[in-house]
């Protein structure tokens, strides 16, 4: 294979980018730090191109369902009403931006209307439907089953109490006492736990970042010599 | 006139849309189907069309005007993106990514030393092992709060050592430090839980308050959509 | 069957009704139900109230539709209302393409646009739209905020006709972030390219109550003022501010009864698994 095809290329690539925000982060040498903020200009324009690989994609996999239409299966016709809608809504966007002058597609009435009326609502309504899955689940699944799931348990019992505005009313003369125990609980095991958990994510973020910069992982690169 | 037209016809596709999506919880059919494919498509659609205003205004002016030529580099680059779907050229993809990679390493590297590892140690460390108040004296509850913080992530930390053989001493001393951290994972995950459960209602309050603007809409909607997913339920069970 | 049997076999889709109907009722009529001051929010409404005058703030509006529907919408118009009461220079920005639009939607709220009669635009406030890159945005804004805003301000306005925008040119010339987030990128990537650029950076976060636990970290090591807990946080910032609305009364109602009911579940689930669970066969 060609050497300039070889995955070794980009790897010196990325390291060699990635020492660069390094040292222009701890170091104040202009010349980094301008070569630094160049590459981020440019890595913002750049990143915005892999919304191409999305509409591909999708094009693609709903075309195969609609080449694979079975006589009987309707389920075609939304596969049909995504990729049109993509590209609707796409070129709605588009003419948002040249007409009104400006890079924001929501200065366009109908483009803004489009999103405030159907984006938020489902955006908000795919989202929360979680909310009726968690009230199944506290009924049917989160069982005391050990002294692990109790304590977890008691713990959830507690802060939900606390979170809803008027929970603590319930224990009447003690509810003082109530919210200073799940605040004590929020402040101290809680935080603790938590703390510990983002110390040992830090950690694993700096060695993932030393494993792709000396080219052991490699996945990002895709498939390939 | 067409601003009152608007509005009213926000309030229906509103409550079209998201009554669509919750009919799945009584079962699938054709109005949530309509919706899971609405919202990806207009996800997808709005990613782009923001992404091409963003492109149109930093990148391609600058060109246009004269102003910077410069910026047909990272246009170039980005457009490499398309041999990924290229056997031939695959290797061409691996440019664009390579430098958001290493752009997105090197400041989360940076960043994450400072901001999420070491201000998070010397936090713990820094704790006062006695608490002394100088007019109220000493007191018990903080120095108490400080000595179960610093056994409690010393105990966390210890429950994700896995490179210590639990047959020594060290092992056996990680064990017992990993068991703190696992009681305290799960008062944590507890407490993780009872605020899921805050911002998950609180979604579904925002969304049934919008719904509620106008009966009309929500009722007569939820109704089509009950009985049209009734039909369908039962259509499914008729055998052949 | 036993009942506890019977109760554990019932239709989930009647727990759903039971959710809409309880969810329903406190938000068809206030049910004007108590609710105490935490002192996170006490701090963040604190902390805001003692702003020099004339100091710089970045309001990041990262959130998704979802999420300013819920929580962080009320966390963002109440601080909003608070930070135009008082003379400042407040720039805000989206690091999320969902959250840019939604800035205007927060000026359109009654409270916040009250504040807003005796501002001028590109002098008192701006709109810098979205920053695109996530975390690399963040980290371009920091370090050249007109290198990075090479489009202008959400219409296209470029930053040199900005007066506000004048002497803010790095995060070094913004004196507090707050940072209403839905998620990543949010607080921490904040953390890790502003404030590790520029220590003095004071950090104000309002977030998810998914995001909370993890956020009194940051709380406690000092890298955050404080934070407001997800829709409690609302609420209470609304009562200390004296900008409630029957709606906002209905909301935190509504929030009681959902948890109530999980809370009911929750206990009759485990009543009944203690009451059928059959007992452990003694050791031989």
């Amino acid at each position: 294979m060609s050497f300039y095809k070889r995955k070794e290329i980009p790897i010196l690539l990325t390291t060699f980018i990635a020492l660069v925000m390094i040292f222009s982060f701890f170091f104040k040498v202009p010349a980094a730090q301008d070569f630094a903020n160049t590459m981020q200009t440019w890595v913002l324009v750049i990143v915005n191109f892999t919304v191409i690989l999305g509409i591909v994609m999708i094009t693609r996999m709903h075309k195969g369902r609609i080449e694979k239409r079975k006589p009987g299966d309707y389920s075609w016709i939304f596969s049909v009403w995504l990729i049109v809608l993509v590209i609707f809504y796409f070129l709605l966007g588009v003419y948002g931006v040249e007409s009104t002058r400006s890079a924001s597609p929501t200065r366009d009435p109908a483009f803004a209307w489009v999103y405030n009326n159907v984006n938020v609502a489902l955006d908000s309504a795919m989202y929360s439907i979680l909310a009726f899955y968690i009230s199944s689940a506290a009924f049917r699944a989160f069982k005391a089953r050990t002294k692990e799931a109790a304590v977890l348990l008691v713990s959830a019992a507690v802060i939900m109490l606390y979170n809803a505005p008027a929970g603590s009313v319930i224990f009447g003369p003690v509810a003082p006492q109530f919210n200073l125990f799940s605040e004590w609980i929020l402040n101290v095991p809680n935080m603790a736990g938590f703390r510990g958990i983002l110390i040992g994510a830090a950690v694993g973020a700096i060695s993932l970042g030393i494993r792709v910069m000396t080219g052991r992982e490699r996945g990002y690169l895709g498939a390939g010599e | 006139m067409a601003a009152d037209l608007a509005t009213m016809l926000g309030i229906y596709a509103y409550a079209l849309f998201a009554l669509a999506a919750y009919s799945f919880t009584y079962r699938d059919n054709v109005f949530f189907k309509l919706a899971e494919h609405t919202y990806l498509a207009l996800a997808i659609g709005y990613t782009a069309a923001v992404g091409y205003g963003y492109i149109r205004f930093t990148a391609v002016e600058p060109i246009i005007t004269g102003k910077n030529l410069l910026w047909i580099i990272p246009l170039l680059v980005g457009f490499l993106f398309v041999f990924f779907f290229s056997k031939k050229y695959f290797w061409l993809y691996r440019f664009p990514i390579a430098m958001v990679t290493g752009s997105g390493m090197g400041l989360a590297m940076s960043g994450t030393i400072s901001a999420q590892f070491l201000v998070q140690i010397t936090a713990t460390i820094g704790l006062p092992l006695v608490v002394v108040h100088p007019t109220l004296g000493f007191q018990a509850m903080d120095t108490l709060n400080n000595w179960l913080i610093i056994i409690m992530v010393i105990g966390t930390l210890a429950y994700f050592f896995f490179s210590i053989a639990p047959e020594t001493g060290l092992g056996k001393a990680t064990s017992k430090a990993g068991l703190i951290g696992r009681w305290t994972m799960m008062i944590a995950f507890g407490s993780a839980f009872g605020n899921t459960v805050m911002t998950r209602m609180n979604l579904f309050i925002g969304v049934y308050r919008n719904l509620l603007r106008d009966y009309t809409s929500f009722i007569g909607l939820a109704v089509l959509i009950l009985v049209v997913a009734t039909l369908q339920g039962r259509r499914e069970k008729k055998p052949e | 069957m036993s009942f506890w049997k019977k109760l554990e076999a019932v239709d989930v889709r009647l727990i759903f009704l039971v959710l809409w109907i309880a969810v329903g009722i406190p938000l068809l009529t206030p049910l004007y139900l108590p609710l105490s001051i935490s002192p996170d929010t006490v701090k963040y409404y604190e902390a805001v109230e003692a702003l020099p005058a004339g100091s710089v703030i970045a309001f990041g509006t990262d959130v998704s539709p979802a999420g300013y529907g819920g929580e962080l919408g009320p966390q963002a118009r109440a601080t909003a209302t608070h930070l135009f009461r008082k003379p400042l220079k407040i720039i805000f920005l989206s690091f999320w393409e969902t959250g840019a639009p939604l800035i205007e939607d927060v000026w359109k709220n009654p409270f916040v646009a009250a504040g807003m009669k005796d501002k001028k635009y590109g002098v008192d406030y701006v709109n810098l739209g979205w920053v695109p890159g996530t975390e690399t945005g963040m980290a371009s804004f920091a370090m050249d905020i007109w290198k990075t805003l090479e489009k202008g301000d959400y219409k296209g306005t470029k930053l040199a006709d900005l007066p506000i925008m004048a002497n803010v040119k790095t995060v070094n010339d913004i004196y507090l972030l707050i940072c209403i987030e839905t998620g990543t990128p949010g607080g921490p990537e904040y953390l890790r390219q502003w404030q590790a650029r520029n220590p003095r950076l004071k950090v104000l976060v309002g977030s998810l109550g998914v995001s909370v636990p993890a956020n009194i970290a940051y709380v406690a090591a000092g890298q955050y003022i404080s934070v407001l807990r997800g829709g409690r946080g609302a609420t209470e910032y609304q009562r200390l501010l004296n900008i409630v609305t029957p709606a906002d009364v209905m909301g935190a109602d509504a929030m009681t009864m959902s948890h109530v009911v999980v809370l009911a579940f929750l206990l009759l689930g485990n009543v009944g698994y203690f009451v059928t669970r059959k007992p452990k066969p003694a050791k031989t």
